[in-house]
């Protein structure tokens, strides 16, 4: 048994409703040893990394922690022993103070009270150790992402953990915020700890990491000392699927008016002035790593968080939109990536959530009809053969793909112009994929302007005919959808400087 | 000096603090009854109930909960003084109805927790039982309250009783408990952002729990000393203190949404409601245009609040 192994994963499998998203997977985290960990989004990783941190327990596998098996209860008891896992996501306290934040669980107390002068020194101490200036007074509500992604990192620390998981955590930061935690990472390798980095950016992992783990759906598709690897080693170990003809055929002539235009919107700094004019009758893909603003884009194009500043065009008329009542008299429709808290009502019936929108035409003065509402459902059951057992069935109980093309034949008798697809086949079957597929390209034979926004790299490819990738909340290029390959689409996505001919 | 977020907390109650003044102020140059010891003392033994109760909603509030038990459990008590005194003495009916609170309280946090039911459905439900059981004992007001219970509370000196001192000292302890403990500290948490404090790893069900029995615990001591003061049980007598309750701690500056706000602030809610109460009772208002006037103080105090948060955030 080797000593320098703190933490193992041995042949971890896990599954999600009948999805192997993590198979045979082995991860060694050792003493004074940065790995990093690398794969698409959707490639398993946050999975993994929940596994050996306690918050999901694996379907098949072990662990062992110094040598021995354990079984997580869950992240807290992995937390006391001595793994801590910085989340993509933040989680402090709006209402706490930086130095609350950092020491939350550890407070330091006189008898039974808790001692906040020693607390916030002691707090100051772990952000010192950090080389980063932030008022431990501060309230967590006010800080910027960077100073957020820094306290989270100094909350881990203070535990003094032997394993440090990082997910992502320069996405936020500057180029000297990324040195000093660089420089940061290197001292806490040398005092023995194990680190492993997320990360989708390939100079990162040059930088400071020692060994790589590649993840591509779910298996291991490589193991190796960094040295021996290059950056594009690893982007081919990550990508490489086959592009199936799962994809409909793409319609040939693709008009070049535009329809819908956007003039420089921006969405606070996550959003940044981005100009598009798109033509009607086509799909354009937004890609790019999560959280470069791809979401904010789409939720402000239908209102839900309106653009702070810019032009919408519709038709060559400027259009004001503030809300999601504004888009859709625009004719805008929106395709929402959570179904489950903004596409559907779970507890009403699939003839109700399909007609919700439409209420105003099926009604007689007021008076809705049973029998008309039943009709204009079962067209949108026919079109996409839902299956259900009766129209009156609450969607709770259907599966996520029969779920998926509710949310879309309830849009789709809505007769939009234009149809944002936000994660449109998210959890969502192989068979209802295709369904989707094909009615995309139907609405758009019809004219339809379909902005499709989807991690799935094969999905944009497939589907578009341009497809912008957004990186830090700018367009970093824009590929032709024929010509597109995974390759390009991840080297624009991390921010490597684009070698492929930008569009139009 | 204070460092930290309790800072920030205690700053909510600002606002109410300077009302509670002015309308001292304001009520003393008015009317010169108003400024006689008779009246002060009056108003510090309406208060209190009010006062004591508003602790445990205050917690309850600021946990990210709410309480709409704690009316019942005040009659539930009022009518446990007045009847078990005769059983078990005036300290032994003491007793009973701080654990039968505190009963009602765990009732409503294992509710909320595991059985997962929405805390305002849940504490309506356990207090109409608890009222129920409260007229099932005691049917009209009246009953038998023990004199020593009674001349306890109701001792003065100058304007101040018993009963009102005890309420202030339960004020300090709660006020230390809230913002210089963990547990106090994890509270806040938990309101402020539920999910995030269960990803930090801290006891939601036991903090969930606790505020329920703390808020059940109060409301029962809450009726002890309204039973000793009007020297009666009656199983009705609680009900306007659900609305009350949250009123004080909303006023004083606790948020509705949970983490933010500081019990210091609903001491001041509570005294200006009293005092609203007893200038109306004074002009003769008629009762039902107090039930008016405490809503709309509710409505304005909630839009002030909310507008000032609304605008912190937007920023």
């Amino acid at each position: 048994m080797d000593k320098n192994i703190i933490l193992a994963g041995k042949h971890l499998r896990k599954e999600f409703h009948g999805n192997v998203v993590l198979d045979d997977v082995t991860i060694l985290c050792k003493k004074g040893v940065v790995l990093a960990l690398v794969g698409e989004n959707g490639a398993g990783k946050s999975t993994l990394m929940n596994i050996i941190s306690g918050g999901l327990q694996p379907d098949g596998g072990e662990i062992e922690f110094e040598g021995k098996p354990v079984k997580f209860r869950n992240s807290h008891h992995a937390l006391q022993m001595g793994i801590a896992f910085v989340h993509q996501e933040f989680s402090l306290f709006d209402d706490l103070t930086v130095g609350e934040n950092i020491m939350l669980g550890s407070e330091p107390r006189r008898s039974c009270f808790t001692d906040s002068h020693a607390l916030h020194r002691q707090a100051q101490k772990v952000l010192n150790e950090l080389d980063y200036q932030i008022d431990v007074g501060r309230m967590g509500g006010g800080l910027t992402p960077a100073e957020q992604q820094i306290t989270e990192i100094a909350k881990a620390w203070v535990t003094r953990p032997k394993v440090l998981i990082l997910d992502e955590p320069t996405s936020s930061l500057s180029k000297v915020e990324v040195d000093k935690l660089f420089r940061f990472i290197g001292r806490v390798k040398e005092s023995g700890v194990s680190v492993v980095l997320i990360t989708h950016r390939m100079d990162e992992i040059f930088q400071v990491c020692d060994e790589t783990i590649v993840l591509k759906d779910g298996v291991m598709t490589a193991v190796e000392p960094v040295g021996n690897v290059t950056k594009d080693d690893l982007i081919s170990k990550m990508v490489g699927r086959e592009v199936s003809n799962t994809f409909p055929q793409r319609c040939k002539s693709v008009p070049k008016d535009a329809y819908f235009e956007l003039r420089n919107v921006s969405v606070g700094k996550r959003v940044q002035n981005i100009s598009l004019r798109i033509p009607k009758g086509c799909v354009t893909g937004f890609g790019g790593l999560e959280g470069q603003g791809q979401r904010d884009l789409a939720r402000a194009i239908f209102g839900i968080e309106p653009f702070t500043s810019g032009q919408v065009l519709i038709g060559g008329e400027e259009k004001s939109i503030r809300t999601p009542g504004a888009a859709m008299k625009a004719g805008i429709g929106f395709v929402p990536d959570d179904r489950k808290t903004e596409g559907l009502v779970l507890p009403l019936s699939i003839e109700e959530n399909m007609s919700v929108l439409v209420l105003d035409r099926i009604a007689r003065n007021g008076i809705l009809s049973r029998k008309r509402v039943r009709a204009e459902a079962q067209k949108g059951v026919d079109r996409l053969r839902i299956k259900l057992s009766s129209l009156k069935q609450p969607v709770v109980d259907l599966s996520g793909g029969n779920q998926q093309k509710v949310v879309f034949s309830k849009w789709v008798t809505a007769n939009p112009e234009i149809l944002i697809l936000d994660e449109p086949t998210r959890g969502v079957d192989v068979q209802s994929k295709l369904e989707i597929y094909t009615l995309i390209r139907e609405l758009t034979s019809k004219g339809v302007c379909i902005l499709l926004f989807s991690s799935d790299m094969l999905e944009l490819i497939g589907m578009s005919d341009v497809i912008h990738v957004m990186y830090e909340g700018r367009i970093s290029g824009s590929i032709n959808g024929c010509e597109a390959t995974e390759e390009a689409l991840m080297s624009l996505s991390s921010g490597v400087s684009p070698t492929v001919k930008k569009e139009g | 000096m204070l460092v930290g977020s309790v800072k920030r907390q205690l700053k909510q109650a600002i606002p109410a603090y300077v009302i509670w003044i002015l309308m001292i102020i304001l009520s003393a140059v008015l009317s010169p009854d108003f400024r006689s010891v008779g009246n002060i003392s009056n108003i510090i033994l309406q208060a209190t109930p009010l006062a004591i109760v508003a602790i445990g909603q205050s917690i309850i509030l600021i946990m990210g909960g709410i309480d709409m038990s704690v009316g019942s459990v005040i009659s539930f008590s009022t009518v446990i003084v007045a009847t078990a005194s005769n059983l078990v003495g005036g300290f032994g009916s003491f007793a009973v109805a701080v654990l039968a609170g505190l009963l009602v309280g765990i009732v409503n946090g294992l509710g909320v927790v595991y059985l997962k039911i929405p805390p305002l459905i849940m504490t309506i439900s356990t207090g109409a039982i608890v009222k129920g059981l409260a007229l099932l004992l005691l049917p009209s007001p009246g009953g038998n309250v023990s004199e020593s219970l009674m001349s306890f509370f109701t001792a003065s000196s100058g304007c101040f009783s018993v009963a009102g001192v005890f309420g202030i000292l339960l004020y300090v302890i709660v006020t230390v408990f809230m913002h210089q403990t963990r547990t106090g500290r994890y509270l806040y948490a938990t309101g402020g952002n539920p999910l995030h404090a269960r990803q930090s790893g801290l006891a939601y069900n036991r903090l969930t729990i606790l505020s329920y029995a703390l808020a059940g615990l109060f409301a029962a001591l809450a009726g002890i000393i309204l039973a000793a003061r009007s020297f009666s049980g009656d199983p009705v007598i609680g009900d306007t203190y659900n609305m009350d309750s949250v009123a004080a701690a909303v006023v004083g500056g606790i948020s509705l949404t949970g983490g933010i706000g500081s019990v210091v602030g609903a001491f001041a809610g509570s005294y200006i409601l009293a005092m609203i109460n007893n200038t109306l009772n004074m002009l003769n208002v008629f009762a039902y245009y107090q039930y008016i006037i405490k809503g709309l103080i509710l409505v304005l105090a909630l839009l002030v609040f909310q507008l000032k948060r609304r605008k912190k955030y937007e920023d």
